[in-house]
Parts: C-alpha cells; sequence; structure tokens
C-alpha cells in the first residue's frame, strides 16, 4: 500500500551565523534536523532516496531573513501542530520555525520581497542619505555576472525592479534603508545590487571590518497586489 | 567597534568560520580554571571531520572546570584579512585570540601540515619558538601519529602528548589545574612536572648530542628525574572509553559528514611499511553490542544518512557480522547506509558484498600494495593474487564492473619485474571479470592507483633508504608504459611530495629551522597540491644547509641512534629488526590471529582476545 501524504509549510527565521549558510547547506541541515526530530517526510523514490525538501526563494550568503518558507509532505494521518516545537529543539540557535500551516499558495505567485538594509560607515550622513530615494528615479546600473558577454560581466539596469526604496539617518555614520524588490523568477533582484549600487554611486568603501558594515534582513514576502505572501 | 560579518563577507566560505554550529559546546567562563584551544592545522571542513578531534573535544569538556574550544587553519584569503586589518587568529566558540588561552593543542596527523602549525602560530602573534614563549603565552601542546616523530618540530612545542588522549590530556588538565591552585605554577615548573606524567615528552628537557657523520649520538636528559624514554599511552578497555555520540554538526559539508563507528584499534596484520599498524598496537576490540547501541544513540542525536565503520582494517574485526547484523536491523528503515572502508580482499565475501550495497552501494577498493608475490611477501602483506581476484569476482557478480587497487612503488628489494607485475595484476583482473558468468553488461575498468613508498619511524623499513626522485620518475614511467589497455586507469603521485614528506617523518631537531625559516617565506597549506612548491622546499633545504638526501635516500645502520629512540610505542626495536630480516628473505609473518609474533606491544596492557599473557 502506498502511503498518502499532506503538504505542510513551515515558515522560519534565519538570522545571525545561520545568514552565511548557502542554500544547499540549509537543504542539508534541515534535513538532518528533520530526522533528529522524527519527523516522518515523504523521500524520493529513485535510487538515492532524498527527503523531499522545497524551499520558497532561497536567500543569498550573507542576507538574513524573518520570513523564509519550506514545504515538506507527511502522512496524512500525522499531527503537525507540535512540529515547530519538536524541530527548535533541534535546531542551531540562529534558525527558529515560527509557524507551520496547510499551504493554500503556491510559491510561483511570489512577486516581490521587502528588506532593511542597514549601513555603517564613517562616510555616511544626512547628504548621502536625501540622496538614495531620487538615485532609484532614473537608471541605475550594476556589474552583474552573465553568460552572454566574453567579460563575464555585463551592465544592468536595477531602477525597474526596485518598487520601492526609502532611506533614513539613524545618526551620522548609520543608515537604514526599507526597500521592495521584485522577487519574479525573471527579474530576481539581490538586495546586495543595492548596496553595490551605492558603493559605485556614493564612492562607498564598506570592506574594512573596523569601521564598516551592512546587514540585509528580509523582512516581508509578497504575491499579486501587494499581498502579503503566506 | 570591530564588525565580523564584514569580514566574513570578504571570503569565499564564511560558514568555516562562524561557530554556532548545532552541537557546540558554550561554557560559562567563570568556573573555567583551564582553558583549551584545539587547534587542527587544516581546514576547517577537514577537521570537523577527524573523530581524533571529535573526541578529545569532549573529554575535554565533560571536566567542569575546563574549557575546550576549536580552531582551524585559515584559508589564505581568511588570512589575507586578518593580516589587512591586524587581527589574531581566533577560536570558534567565543572568538578569543588563541594567544589568551591556557593551553593550546595542535594535532599532527600528517607531516606536511607542519608548515600551518607554524604559520597559525604566527597568525596567533604567539612566539614561534618554546624558548621565546614568556609566562602569559599558553602551553604548546602537539600530539597525533606524527607526534611518535615530531623532532623536526620539536623546538616549536612546549610538549607533547603520545598515544592516546583520552586519559592522558584530562590528567594534564588536572596538573596545570592543581599547580594554579596552588601557586607552583610556572612555564618551567609545570613543564618539568608534566614530563614525569606518563605519555608526556617535553624536548627542551633533553639535549640532543651528535656524531661527526651527522648521526644522533644520544638523548641526555637534563633532570635525573625526567625518564630516559617516554612510553605511548593507551586507553586499555575500548568498550569504556569515550565515544563522541553528540557531535558539533557543521552547516557546511565536510570531508566525513557522517557517523563514524570505530570499531578497533590496532591492526592484526603486520605489513612492514604501515606505521598505523604498529603505533596503535596493541589492538583491542569493541563489543558489537555496545558499537551498535552507540552508533543509534548518534544516529537520533545528528540525524546522519551514513555510517562508516572506522578501522586500519575492517575486515579483520572479529565482532563484524554481529555488528552489520544489528545495524541493518534498522539502519535500512531508517535510509541509512552503511559503508565498510578498509577492506581486506582475503575476507571480501558475498555475504559483506550484500551488506554493503543495501541502499546504497559504494566503491569497491583493494590495496594489493605490491604487483609480484615475492613483493608481497616482502611487505608481509599476506595476500595472494587468487584472493585478489576472488574479491573482483564477487564484486563483479554482484553487478560491479569497476574496481580500484592501490599500489606503492619504491618498497625494499623491488625491481622491474615487480612494476611490471602490477599491470599484470590489472590485466588479471579484467580478464577475471570476463570469466565471471554472471557479470553484468559493459567493459570492465581497474582503477590501479599508485603512490610512492615513504619510510616511516616504527617501522620494519624504518632504516631503508627512499628511493630518489629520479628513480620514482623512472618507474613511473615504466609502469606508464606497461599500462597500454583502455580498461587500465592508472594514477600516480607526485613524487616530489614523497621526498619531502619523507625527511620530515624521520628528521631531527636540525630540520626545526628549515621549517622556521618556511614559516618566515610565507609558506603554508604544503598538503594541498595547489600550495605545495617543491622547489621553494629545496631552497629553503640549501638556505639552511641541509642535505634532505641524508634524512630520505641514506640507508640507516642497524645500531644507529634514531630521533624517535626517545619514544617507546610499546612494539619493541628487535621485533623491527627481526622483521627487516625476513623481508629480505621474503619471509611473511603470521597476523595476531594466527599467532602471536612477538612484537612486545602487549605489555602495554589492553583488552585484547589476540595478545596472549596480557595484563588484566
Amino acid at each position: 500500500m502506498v502511503p498518502e501524504y499532506k503538504k505542510i509549510r513551515l515558515k522560519f527565521k534565519k538570522t545571525g551565523n545561520a545568514k552565511f549558510i548557502s542554500h544547499l547547506d540549509l537543504d542539508r541541515t534541515m534535513k538532518s534536523v528533520l530526522t533528529r526530530a522524527k519527523v516522518k517526510v515523504e523521500h524520493t523514490h529513485g535510487y538515492n532516496p532524498r527527503p523531499y525538501l522545497v524551499f520558497s526563494l532561497p536567500t543569498s550568503v550573507g542576507t538574513e531573513s524573518l520570513c523564509e518558507f519550506l514545504d515538506i509532505k507527511i502522512p496524512v494521518e500525522d499531527d503537525y501542530k507540535d512540529i515547530p516545537e519538536r524541530l527548535n529543539k533541534n535546531l542551531p540557535p540562529d534558525i527558529r520555525v515560527t509557524d507551520v500551516y496547510i499551504p493554500e499558495t503556491d510559491f510561483k505567485q511570489i512577486t516581490d520581497a521587502e528588506y532593511k538594509l542597514t549601513v555603517i560607515s564613517t562616510q555616511i550622513n544626512k547628504d548621502l542619505a536625501d540622496r538614495i530615494k531620487p538615485l532609484f528615479a532614473s537608471p541605475v546600473y550594476i556589474e552583474k555576472r552573465t553568460k552572454k558577454t566574453e567579460s563575464g560581466f555585463m551592465d544592468f539596469d536595477i531602477s525597474p525592479y526596485v518598487k520601492s526604496i526609502d532611506a533614513q539617518l539613524i545618526k551620522d555614520g548609520e543608515l537604514e534603508i526599507n526597500t521592495v524588490v521584485s522577487a519574479e523568477n525573471a527579474t530576481y533582484i539581490n538586495p546586495e545590487y543595492i548596496i553595490k549600487a551605492l558603493c559605485k554611486y556614493f564612492d562607498l568603501d564598506l570592506s574594512d571590518p573596523n569601521t564598516c558594515l551592512y546587514t540585509v534582513l528580509r523582512t516581508e514576502v509578497y504575491k499579486a497586489n501587494k499581498e502579503k505572501f503566506i | 567597534m570591530f564588525y565580523k560579518d564584514t569580514l566574513l563577507k570578504q571570503v569565499l566560505k564564511p560558514g568555516r568560520y562562524t561557530g554556532g554550529e548545532y552541537g557546540q559546546v558554550i561554557k560559562d567562563l567563570s568556573g573555567i580554571k583551564c582553558r583549551w584551544a584545539f587547534a587542527f592545522p587544516d581546514t576547517y571542513e577537514i577537521g570537523m571531520s577527524n573523530l581524533g578531534v571529535r573526541i578529545l573535544y569532549g573529554v575535554l569538556n565533560e571536566q567542569p572546570d575546563v574549557y575546550c574550544e576549536r580552531t582551524y587553519a585559515p584559508w589564505v584569503d581568511m588570512e589575507e584579512q586578518l593580516i589587512k586589518h591586524h587581527l589574531p587568529l581566533t577560536s570558534h566558540e567565543t572568538g578569543t585570540p588563541l594567544k589568551e588561552f591556557d593551553i593550546l593543542g595542535f594535532t599532527l596527523q600528517y607531516e606536511l601540515c607542519y608548515t600551518n602549525v607554524l604559520n597559525m602560530l604566527k597568525l596567533a602573534e604567539i612566539p614561534l619558538l618554546s624558548a621565546d614563549r614568556g609566562e602569559d603565552d599558553p602551553i604548546v601542546i602537539g600530539g597525533g601519529p606524527c607526534s611518535y616523530n615530531a623532532e623536526p618540530v620539536a623546538d616549536f612545542f612546549d610538549v607533547f602528548s603520545i598515544g592516546e588522549g583520552e586519559e592522558a590530556l584530562p590528567e594534564f588538565s588536572r596538573l596545570y589545574i592543581k599547580m594554579k591552585d596552588a601557586g607552583t605554577y610556572s612555564r618551567k615548573s609545570f613543564l618539568h612536572e608534566a614530563a614525569k606524567l606518563p605519555g608526556f615528552y617535553v624536548p627542551s628537557l633533553y639535549e640532543v648530542l651528535y656524531n661527526g657523520d651527522g648521526t644522533i649520538k644520544e638523548y641526555r636528559p637534563l633532570y635525573d628525574d625526567i625518564p630516559k624514554t617516554v612510553t605511548k599511552r593507551i586507553i586499555g578497555d575500548l568498550n569504556t572509553a569515550y565515544y563522541p555520540d553528540m557531535p558539533v554538526m557543521p552547516y557546511i559539508e565536510c570531508v566525513q559528514d557522517r557517523i563514524t563507528l570505530e570499531i578497533m584499534r590496532g591492526c592484526i596484520r603486520g605489513c612492514r611499511f604501515c606505521q598505523a599498524g604498529m603505533i596503535y598496537r596493541p589492538i583491542r576490540e569493541k563489543d558489537p553490542q555496545l558499537l551498535n547501541e552507540q552508533a543509534k544513540r548518534t544516529f537520533e542525536n545528528t540525524g546522519y544518512d551514513e555510517i562508516s565503520l572506522c578501522s586500519l582494517s575492517t575486515s579483520d574485526y572479529t565482532g563484524l557480522r554481529e555488528l552489520t547484523d544489528g545495524l541493518l536491523s534498522w539502519t535500512d528503515d531508517n535510509m541509512i547506509s552503511l559503508t565498510l572502508p578498509s577492506l581486506r580482499a582475503d575476507s571480501f565475501t558475498d555475504e559483506l558484498m550484500k551488506k554493503v550495497s543495501s541502499v546504497r552501494t559504494t566503491t569497491l577498493t583493494f590495496a594489493p600494495e605490491a604487483g609480484t608475490q615475492r613483493l608481497r611477501d616482502v611487505i608481509n602483506k599476506n595476500l595472494t593474487e587468487e584472493e585478489v581476484l576472488r574479491a573482483c569476482k564477487v564484486a563483479f557478480s554482484a553487478g560491479k564492473t569497476a574496481v580500484k587497487l592501490y599500489f606503492m612503488i619504491g618498497h625494499p628489494t623491488e625491481t622491474d619485474e615487480d612494476i611490471k607485475g602490477i599491470s599484470d595484476l590489472a590485466k588479471s583482473v579484467i580478464n577475471c571479470f570476463y570469466e565471471t558468468e554472471n557479470r553484468p553488461k559493459g567493459k570492465p575498468l581497474v582503477t590501479i592507483s599508485v603512490a610512492c613508498f615513504i619510510p616511516k619511524p616504527f617501522t620494519a623499513f624504518q632504516w631503508e633508504a627512499q628511493n630518489t626522485l629520479d628513480e620514482y620518475k623512472r618507474k613511473q614511467q615504466l609502469l606508464g608504459s606497461y599500462c597500454n589497455d583502455r580498461r587500465i586507469k592508472y594514477n600516480y603521485h607526485d613524487a616530489d611530495g614523497s621526498l619531502i614528506e619523507a625527511v620530515l617523518a624521520r628528521g631531527d631537531r636540525r630540520l626545526c629551522k628549515v621549517l622556521q625559516l618556511g614559516c618566515e617565506r610565507g609558506m603554508k597549506f604544503d598538503a594541498w597540491s595547489e600550495y605545495f612548491d617543491f622547489d621553494k622546499w629545496m631552497q629553503l633545504f640549501t638556505d639552511c644547509g641541509i642535505d634532505p638526501a641524508f634524512y630520505a635516500n641514506r640507508q640507516r645502520n642497524d645500531d644507529e641512534v634514531l630521533p624517535w629512540d626517545i619514544i617507546d610505542c610499546g612494539v619493541n626495536k628487535k621485533f623491527f629488526l627481526s622483521e627487516k630480516k625476513k623481508a629480505y628473505e621474503a619471509k611473511t609473518t603470521q597476523s595476531c590471529a594466527e599467532g602471536c609474533a612477538g612484537c612486545g606491544a602487549n605489555r602495554l596492557g589492553g583488552d585484547c582476545r589476540w595478545c596472549p599473557n596480557i595484563k588484566k
């Protein structure tokens, strides 16, 4: 008899050290965590059976997130309400499962993602903060990797895909940016592109660990009509 | 203000340096009297895979007033950042600079990691030479297989732990705490006391005198209460020894991402080139039922999907059937695969094959080590061609088309006939494929992987001259000319690295200046082919007035004082000499299972079914 499975969605956050885990490593981590927590999941039926995990919208290495989603399939008769608690006992402290439910949406429906960026540098002042929003009113070119050109790079205008951007000076030397960017497959914008653009257009250097820092935090994911994706 | 994130964003694999993994030990520092930093002088991915480190990390942290943290060699991109921003090397758990620890331990797994050890000391801003360290610097201790002849790095270490560390390192920590509490601690007095603990070698307490021809005259202890030789430590009963059933779970993928189940220590075989087979004696097995329980507990704690049985010769473990039956009763249901490395061809059976191939299969590798029966008898491999072919037949009839065979060239007494024998054996394996009735479809592939022999301390071949580079290159080409069949894939190791390894393996204290100069010249990661630079090494030897051939290519006399005579590994020198003599006569020695050959390791005690008259 073939066992029947139901799809459940786990919402989790990954912050702190966990932001440096690549997507592949997150996949490995989650697999072992599900095993440790004794959560039975459907496996692939090939020669090397693997647990069937589907993540939404992977973040790039270095990006923190409050809204990551993972879909798994568990036996229909299994209860799932206690899964977050069981997983959290077995997860490294910087990854926390915050919710579990039966999903009504599909990851393909995701259109945008919202981020909070923080930039710390002695070069930051009010003048610079005020120039950020106007910058994105006209084309903003960054260098992007591509297979299309010989050099392996191409200039890419990110401004059409930056849906909204607001910069706020917290104090001299510290800046906070809230932005919504495209997260659709073809036009996905890595929020680091915005940092890249700031460095390029305002001559910022954020490489000295003794004085500079920037952080990227995904705060929300949206589907069409700016509705929150759940 | 220092931002670690900014630093980590500049390197290729930040996951190597973050710490914070599931299972790492975090302690309240207020109750800690002895802080260890346990250093693995290679990358995080390699260090995290090491079972010994997992054991010692656990053993030390079991002590409530001891806190052991981990640290690894930073990759070159991270090193560049550390230097650029004037940052010292730190520990994983708390980010504490290494120079602030009480004890800094290095595990010495292979000779080519020595340059990394020195580079890590430099990056940690700790004086390289033991003699230059002050009261505030950590005690730098070394251990692991290379510590059996650590003379080439003797000047950089305050002390070495010889043998198994599960009991020795906690004792060492207790002595440290005791002397600190009593107010009697100073570097000098502590090292003097440590040298009196069994299994601890303090190189600065011995003076080395040399003969006119460059050989060693004698090791002279500076004090009367210091032992003349240091006897290695062993754990008598492995069943009661610590087993790391809750290892730290790395975020990033490591070399060995699986449960490593150590089933026994030591090896009943007496291969004459093999150091591990001698220094881990006497043979001690673990109870299969206990192993099964430990494996299950580790699985529940880690969620790993693979269990690897670890020993020097897995198929010689007497409880193998009971253990594999026990494991397979629950691993299949949990989709865990079982791997059995280090299988000997003569004990490879259909039954084992079925067990290995359940859930997932692994590549099958056998190690005949030499091409002809005569040479296999010289090295005491105790393996016949029939046995190799029978094992391959088992593999072929189980559906395999590819097998891998390990060989070494440069064994003592080797002739060109023996080199040809390697390709002949590979061809016999191909014929054997076609003779197998229920063979799979397709063509067979026999991969022969050929390494260069490196004479090692504490083996029957410790007195032997290594082949010169020219000789190795000639033999490699000769073998290549014989391997003219497309069903044979011929891989060979670079001989250059083998020469440097040979120099360091049997070197003495005069090599310390070579390594020190190498460190000044920025050498590191010599175990990585992209960083190993043979010409740089040769330049170092020239600049230091050292002739590498003196260490690598010189035949030693039987009565020469060897740099590692200061260490007693359990096996007698007399036994090695008689084994050397038998090698020249191409006479084999029985394995421990067939009868005691009198190596002498049983005087160290330990619970072993093979050794007669063992101390209980």
